[in-house]
């Protein structure tokens, strides 16, 4: 098995949205970062491969299977942090042993137990008085507690503070050291994605627009900053996105090396994730 | 499933100071008011219905392995547990307080256990359905109408002596059909809701 995801072809139609003719492969062994603006589909994307949406058109193996016809065995192996989906809030940590106890085969309470205390979070405390980043843990901890193979993460450090972020991010990459395990996960903190990702997958409006390791993207775009009078000097075909302001502009580029030795007068910044977001989303061509 | 049942369990046990508090003021009112302890358990049912809803439960539920079936198989199961449960801690109650009263009446209060088993089959029936389709919210509007045009066209056949006749027959026939009734307007209602849950997206 060399792919724990593999999507073909994928179509998600609604009245006001389509997620378009999506293909990608996720590696074993991998941490893949899903970005993309608020409503491009990343969300549509997840559930569509948990089956709580119901694709349009397409095909999706997990673990080399069929997401639909294995659904019990694929499912038994996948561990999941959702937005704003959980247990019922009326319930604690302690119920949700009891019941987890029932639904994976592998459950670990202990290793569940020992993330509670790692977390600091109180067994006996319901969900609905927990903050909601106590919250978050409490997901995290649910996801990881079943041994899963393959985790699959929609905003999963959203509204941690930094601390426990990072620590969230080390049990993330612990998690992959046996290069047996997987994590597909989308973020608004793209800073976290250029920690612990190995591959970036960028979605805007329902198409996929950027598949590439995330060494491929930190050593080869890159943003040069020049006068908007020199913008009419640069060769079109160096251009990947550009962004005119009054005074200058930032053009994206894909292969830094190459347009620092063409363009010696200019500035040619390293990209961070959030400047490639705003420059592909924004940008003209 | 077992598991989604002992979810269900636990927000009821959550709930349980509720339920017994109101419990005891019927138990103190009359022993007849008795007879609403079971419906009483049916709402704290349709309330599980309103936490899953408001945790989108069922999206993070169907990430499991038990799958949409048994999603839908918990609550019928819990349902009927439930049910039995509570019509036969109601006919115990209820035996002893009139016993001790000295006027208790076997067959009187059988065939009120039987009339309320009936009752909640078709309320559950009907109900499930449309919590499954609409949600809890949306579905008790729905089901607001549907109990409307049910008691106008009751009022309708009580007035014309249609059904009071039918009534008067089918009663030595009540333990018999009963079960079957009640069997079978549970099970189509599981399949309509397993039919509408399959196909429903979150």
């Amino acid at each position: 098995m060399k792919n724990a995801i593999e999507v073909k072809n994928l179509v998600k139609e609604y009245k006001d949205f389509k997620l378009d003719n999506i293909n990608l492969e996720i590696k074993k062994g991998c941490i893949v970062g899903l970005i993309g603006e608020n409503g491009a589909g990343k969300t549509t994307l997840i559930k569509s491969l948990l089956n709580i949406i119901k694709i349009s058109k397409g095909n999706i193996k997990i673990f080399d299977k069929d997401y639909i016809k294995n659904e019990q065995i694929i499912k038994d192996d996948i561990g999941v942090v959702l937005d704003n989906m959980f247990f019922p809030e009326i319930l604690s940590p302690k119920d949700i042993n009891l019941i987890m106890k029932d639904i994976f085969k592998k459950w670990d309470e202990q290793i569940f137990n020992k993330y509670l205390k790692d977390f600091g979070l109180s067994k006996n405390k319901k969900i609905k008085e927990m903050s909601k980043g106590m919250r978050k843990k409490l997901e995290i901890a649910t996801a990881l507690s079943h041994h899963p193979k393959l985790l699959i993460l929609d905003e999963p450090t959203s509204g941690l503070d930094p601390v426990v972020r990072s620590e969230v991010l080390d049990i993330f990459l612990n998690f992959i050291q046996n290069e047996e395990n997987t994590i597909l996960l989308s973020t608004h903190i793209t800073s976290d994605l250029e920690n612990i990702a190995d591959h970036i997958v960028f979605i805007d409006n329902g198409k996929k627009v950027l598949d590439k390791s995330r060494d491929d993207i930190i050593d080869n775009y890159g943003i040069l900053k020049c006068d908007i009078k020199y913008f009419d000097k640069i060769d079109k075909n160096d251009i990947v996105k550009y962004k005119k302001n009054k005074y200058d502009c930032q053009i994206l580029v894909d292969n830094i090396n190459e347009i620092r030795n063409k363009y010696k007068d200019c500035i040619i910044d390293k990209i961070t994730l959030d400047d490639l977001m705003v420059l592909m989303v924004k940008g003209e061509k | 499933m077992s598991g989604l049942i002992k979810k269900d369990l636990l927000i009821i046990k959550a709930n349980i100071k509720t339920i017994l508090i109101i419990a005891f003021i019927f138990v103190f009112n009359s022993s007849k008011m008795l007879f609403m302890l079971p419906f009483l358990c049916v709402m704290f049912l349709i309330t599980t219905f309103s936490y899953d809803d408001f945790n989108n439960w069922h999206a993070y539920a169907i990430t499991f392995p038990s799958g949409r079936k048994n999603i839908v198989k918990s609550k019928y199961i819990l349902t009927i547990i439930i049910i039995i449960f509570s019509i036969l801690a109601t006919g115990l109650i209820t035996a002893i307080i009139d016993h001790t009263k000295g006027n208790f009446d076997f067959d009187q209060t059988l065939s009120s256990l039987f009339g309320c088993i009936l009752a909640i089959s078709i309320i559950v029936s009907i109900m499930y359905p449309l919590i499954f389709k609409f949600g809890v919210e949306k579905g008790r509007i729905i089901l607001f109408v549907i109990i409307f045009s049910i008691s106008l066209m009751g009022s309708f056949l009580i007035s014309s002596n249609v059904l009071l006749t039918f009534l008067q027959n089918v009663d030595k026939y009540a333990i018999i059909l009963l079960p079957v009734i009640t069997i079978s307007l549970l099970l189509i209602s599981y399949f309509i809701s397993l039919k509408v849950y399959l196909k429903k997206e979150f």
